[in-house]
């Protein structure tokens, strides 16, 4: 059964990719280009940046939420191979970075989302918290994507 | 504090820690996978399956080479294949492999033909 979801799962993946690793990398190099979109419509929502991201706020507001979306699911394969496969490793610095922050994804995702469906917090939580995951993701992606594509391979 | 005001960081906390706990018991890894056929030598044949899910990537799903080197006829025993995973070697990183995985991938690299 183990064995079945292992085998599955790098069978699919290697129908598109020419790893599991090399699929992690371009998933995550997809869901931070999505994050700085996040974090430029999260700018002009909050009246920043009006310049540079001429969007009106219905706009800005609708591509930051199908962007947080589309993010969120290239990020779904990238957590299930490195969690339940890969699993709490610290061999060296860069893994140890990468496995500290890669836990807090989900958890800062589930606070980020309750707070924006209950009002009332204080006004400077979700920019807080946005800007957090934000970090999160780039920590996560120079960690792995950066160092696959300079150190083994750029390429699908 | 009203118990809505104390859900998001409660909900941070519980996420973060579902997902160590979920990263240490990490339940479809190789290891995992071949775990409870304990052997007191490497398996080359479980060896394989580690090696199709943790070296593959680098080295060829047949060995035989992609941005790592061939592992074809390295002229390396299973110990001292087992103990180039433990250390690691150029950009490979150590400790890809654990315990009887690590035993099993080194039986398999060591039985791969010239």
């Amino acid at each position: 059964m183990l064995g079945d979801v292992n085998s599955t799962y790098t069978d699919i993946v290697e129908l598109v990719f020419s790893s599991t690793i090399a699929a992690k990398a371009w998933l995550a190099t997809g869901a931070i280009v999505l994050a700085v979109v996040q974090v430029l419509t999260a700018s002009r929502m909050w009246g920043r940046l009006q310049r540079v991201v001429p969007l009106s706020f219905p706009t800005a507001k609708r591509v930051h939420r199908w962007s947080g979306r589309i993010a969120l699911l290239l990020t779904l394969p990238v957590f299930f191979h490195c969690v339940t496969m890969l699993g709490w490793k610290t061999p060296n610095l860069r893994v140890s970075v990468h496995v500290v922050a890669g836990s807090f994804v989900y958890g800062v995702v589930a606070a980020k989302l309750l707070v924006i469906r209950w009002k009332g917090y204080p006004h400077w939580v979700l920019p807080v918290l946005g800007g957090s995951l934000a970090t999160i993701l780039a920590v996560l992606w120079l960690t792995s994507a950066l160092w696959y594509f300079t150190n083994v391979r750029f390429g699908f | 504090m009203t118990r809505r005001q104390l859900a998001p960081p409660l909900a941070l906390v519980a996420v973060t820690l579902g997902t160590v706990c979920l990263a240490v018991w990490h339940p479809f890894s190789a290891s995992a996978v071949v775990s409870g056929a304990a052997a007191a030598t490497g398996d080359a044949t479980r060896g394989r399956q580690v090696f199709t899910t943790t070296c593959a990537g680098c080295h060829g799903s047949d060995a035989t080479g992609g941005v790592g080197p061939s592992l074809h006829g390295i002229g390396l025993t299973a110990a001292e294949v087992e103990a180039v995973i433990a250390s690691g070697r150029g950009i490979m990183p150590p400790g890809l492999a654990t315990g009887q995985s690590a035993a099993d991938v080194a039986a398999y690299v060591a039985s791969l033909p010239e």
